[in-house]
């Protein structure tokens, strides 16, 4: 049967390395068991980088920034995140706050301190912590119905995480922050998701 | 910010433009069991066995002390 309404969308801007893969995973599977697409530039490979995050910004409903690893980077600053975060302010504008801006950070303080011209858009804290930044979204997101708990995230978030060596191999990539395995975790959370929703269903018969 | 009901992941393939054998291949990949626990002992006996190991050591590392 064809989906009635259209599925909303998130950009995702959040650093792409390996100290930030479990935080990776568990923002696929938070924002896709909040039955949201997700838009991050790894899902489109070999393309005019700017290009394609000024685009995929334009698509999504609303954006989200994790600005917790806005630090040094072998004596460089991080400014990838903050240039989006930038572009994303802009577009808010143009659409007259239609695109919402969310932002998340590992502590109050340096959210102040980091961006303070953006210091009307309160931050998510997730503390560094899968938990943290599950509440987080349940905070910024609400269902038809608003049923999933954060504890069925982290159930959820486990299982994936479990079959990761797996879905990487079956995915062939090397890395998490690839096109394949980005499709295939999204894959994997959805097929989570529809067996907490079978619980559900059959909780409520019993 | 209200989102939508949770697309199936048939419905995600689709948006993403993957093919049904894709997605058939993941979800067999979520549905099957786990690793087997590489121990072989239950839970309780394995925390039995490592409180075990541990006092032991904490002893030998006493003596050694003395």
């Amino acid at each position: 049967m064809p989906r009635k309404s259209r599925v909303k969308s998130v950009f995702l801007n959040i650093p792409y390395d390996t100290p930030f893969e479990s935080l990776f995973v568990a923002y696929v599977v938070g924002l896709t068991q909040l039955g949201l697409h997700i838009n991050a530039a790894l899902a489109v490979a070999n393309q005019g980088r700017l290009e394609t995050i000024i685009d995929l910004i334009e698509k999504s409903d609303f954006s989200i920034h994790d600005l917790s690893r806005v630090e040094l980077s072998h004596g460089v600053p991080r400014f990838n995140m903050p240039v989006e975060l930038g572009l994303a302010l802009y577009r808010s504008r143009v659409t007259r706050g239609e695109h919402r801006i969310f932002i998340f950070d590992r502590n109050r303080r340096q959210a102040q301190r980091s961006t303070s011209d953006v210091n009307g858009i309160d931050p998510q804290i997730h503390n560094g912590t899968v938990k943290g930044l599950m509440s987080g979204l349940r905070n910024i997101l609400r269902q038809p119905r608003d049923m999933t708990t954060v504890p069925e995230m982290l159930a959820s978030f486990r299982a994936v995480q479990r079959k990761l060596p797996e879905l990487r191999r079956n995915a062939g990539s090397k890395s998490l922050f690839e096109p394949a395995i980005f499709q295939d975790l999204t894959l994997a959370s959805l097929v989570e998701s529809q067996r907490l929703i079978a619980q559900r269903r059959a909780g409520h018969a019993v | 910010m209200i989102t939508n009901p949770v697309p199936t992941p048939e419905e995600m393939g689709e948006i993403l433009g993957l093919s049904p054998d894709r997605v058939k291949a993941v979800r067999a990949i979520m549905s099957r069991p786990g690793p087997a626990k590489t121990s072989g002992l239950s839970g309780k006996l394995f925390a039995k066995a490592t409180k075990k190991t541990s006092r032991v050591r904490r002893t030998a590392a006493k003596k050694a002390k003395k």
